[in-house]
């Protein structure tokens, strides 16, 4: 078993970790950026060391900073939380070259997750649907980027004159290069549901699955609120995606915590969309519903040990999250949050602090359950009333709205961003 | 776009606070980028009397070993700093006298830390 491990994060994710580490008797040091140094993580962690200035590029992503802060401290795992570097198979690589283990997928199979194109293909060979293809004299349709993420590279042309700026466009949106190569066309679906299914796998080929989660409410591709188990989409449905998620988890050879992503469309299509090689931020919601703690899974299957949950994990109630965010960069004069039965707060944030400009706006996230959903939903209404926030504006009234719409109660709303 | 235009793009986006520049017109785009906000780690700040480490790793003395009260000349190695098996040469940003060492060697230092307290001559 692991027994120090470095975070290579910053934000609630770290101090999530520092969580699960603490009650299994695992050493934590948080490895911080130069204006991170006040961060809940670096107070809570048993140690801290800073790895590089506040820019991402200088510390949360330069990778021989962070492997040497983990050789420095003595550490033998490295949790890489999500965003960052989660998904990047050279630092998984060169983690274990280092002799440091990654706690995530091994290296080869973040290889083959992380391009998107490559994995449709793989799913199509299986027979698991995926978005069909389109070509540019038959608009509309959707330009996407093998290796884009969170929105980026992403692109709809309405009208066959705008194909070439839209191309353009995506292209700027990526930072990685301008190789054309990587660009793919895709049929626009009359998208209803993003459905996640949330896996573990470990390295003896056992797999279990968990409750899907319904993420449809987003806004510039990112999601804004989650929520588990899956209402309003057909049961066979539901089984049939897992099925599939399972055939695709066996061929890559998945071994460790995922996300298999599925569309589906108005009339009742799923489709594939991709795997997520990491935990996920509503990794919460199914946290809750199944009393799994998904990070302590991370850490025991890195380790080497097997995967003792069934194979099918079923919710024992409702959760829902709600991602909190702030949209300017103030001094948080007044920060109180939600409290009570029921309700989860997940957050690195306390009175007194100030949001930093380099980073993602979430500041807490608001988890409540409830064996009935409608109950989870007022639930969710009371708990954000109660957010006192000064200092800084959040997105706290569009949650609201958001959760009290009649179609978001019966389960049928839905949002994507005003591109879809 | 003449080169003349591109020169005082660059000489303007040079001088000014912007870290990122992009322009686009039907057959030319440029697109400009700044190493991010951190010219007060280049620049060395003379009212800060030490000598801070830019990045983490482990100390080292060069030979012969910095002493204290010792007069060095700009340019010249005051320490290194070892960081995944690369030996980081850490040098005299300017005429100094060594008032202060923090570390010994092999010790860990991370980003940031004091390396020297100095006096700039």
């Amino acid at each position: 078993m692991i027994q120090k491990v470095l975070i290579a994060n910053r934000g609630e994710i770290a101090v999530r970790i520092i969580q699960t580490c603490r009650i299994l008797g695992i050493r934590t040091v948080v490895a911080y950026s130069k204006c991170d140094k006040d961060t809940m993580a670096v107070f809570l962690a048993d140690e801290a060391i800073c790895i590089g200035d506040s820019s991402p590029s200088d510390s949360y992503l330069n990778i021989p900073a962070i492997l040497e802060a983990a050789k420095n401290t003595g550490c033998d795992s490295l949790h890489p939380g999500y965003g960052f570097l989660s998904e990047n198979d050279e630092f998984a690589k060169r983690a274990h070259e280092s002799g440091i283990i990654f706690i995530g997928p091994s290296s080869n199979i973040l290889e083959k997750t992380a391009n998107k194109f490559r994995m449709k293909e793989t799913a199509r060979k299986l027979g698991i649907p995926v978005i069909p293809s389109a070509d540019e004299d038959k608009c509309p349709l959707m330009i996407k980027s093998s290796y884009g993420g969170g929105g980026k590279g992403i692109k709809i042309v309405k009208n066959r004159g705008d194909f070439d700026y839209c191309l353009k466009s995506a292209k700027l949106s990526l930072n990685t290069g301008f190789s054309g190569d990587n660009f793919f066309l895709e049929q626009i679906i009359d998208l209803y549901k993003h459905i996640d299914i949330q896996f573990v796998a470990d390295k003896f080929g056992k797999i279990s699955i968990l409750p899907a989660r319904d993420c449809s409410v987003q806004s510039h591709y990112q999601k804004v609120i989650e929520e588990t188990p899956v209402s309003n989409i057909p049961k066979e449905l539901l089984e049939k995606m897992e099925q599939d998620a399972v055939k695709l988890i066996k061929e890559v050879g998945f071994d460790n915590v995922g996300t298999i992503e599925f569309l589906v469309d108005k009339q009742m299509n799923y489709y594939f969309l991709e795997i997520n090689s990491r935990l996920q931020v509503e990794h919460t919601v199914t946290e809750e519903v199944t009393g799994i703690d998904l990070v302590e899974q991370q850490i025991r299957i890195a380790s080497g040990q097997k995967n003792r949950l069934p194979m099918k994990v079923s919710a024992k109630k409702c959760a829902i999250e709600c991602r909190l965010s702030a949209k300017d960069n103030g001094e948080l004069n007044i920060f109180s949050l939600p409290t009570g039965k029921d309700v989860r707060i997940d957050t690195y944030i306390y009175q007194g602090y100030r949001i930093k400009p380099y980073y993602d706006p979430l500041i807490a996230k608001i988890i409540v359950s409830d064996k009935e959903r409608r109950r989870a939903i007022s639930k969710m209404k009371l708990a954000l009333d109660e957010i006192i926030i000064l200092g800084a504006h959040t997105n706290v009234d569009e949650l609201y709205e958001t959760i009290s719409r009649e179609d978001y109660i019966v389960g049928s709303y839905s949002y994507f961003g005003e591109n879809e | 776009m003449p080169i003349d235009k591109l020169k005082k793009i660059l000489a303007d986006f040079d001088s000014s606070d912007a870290t990122e520049f992009e322009y686009e017109d039907a057959d030319f785009r440029v697109s400009i980028k700044k190493n991010g906000p951190k010219t007060d780690q280049e620049k060395t700040d003379y009212s800060d009397k030490h000598i801070l480490s830019p990045l983490v790793g482990t100390y080292y003395d060069v030979s012969p070993t910095i002493q204290i009260n010792e007069r060095v000349k700009e340019g010249q190695s005051l320490c290194i700093i070892e960081s995944m098996k690369i030996m980081n040469k850490i040098c005299a940003p300017a005429d100094l006298i060594i008032r202060k060492t923090y570390f010994e060697n092999g010790e860990s230092v991370e980003f940031g830390s004091k390396l020297f307290e100095v006096d700039y001559i």
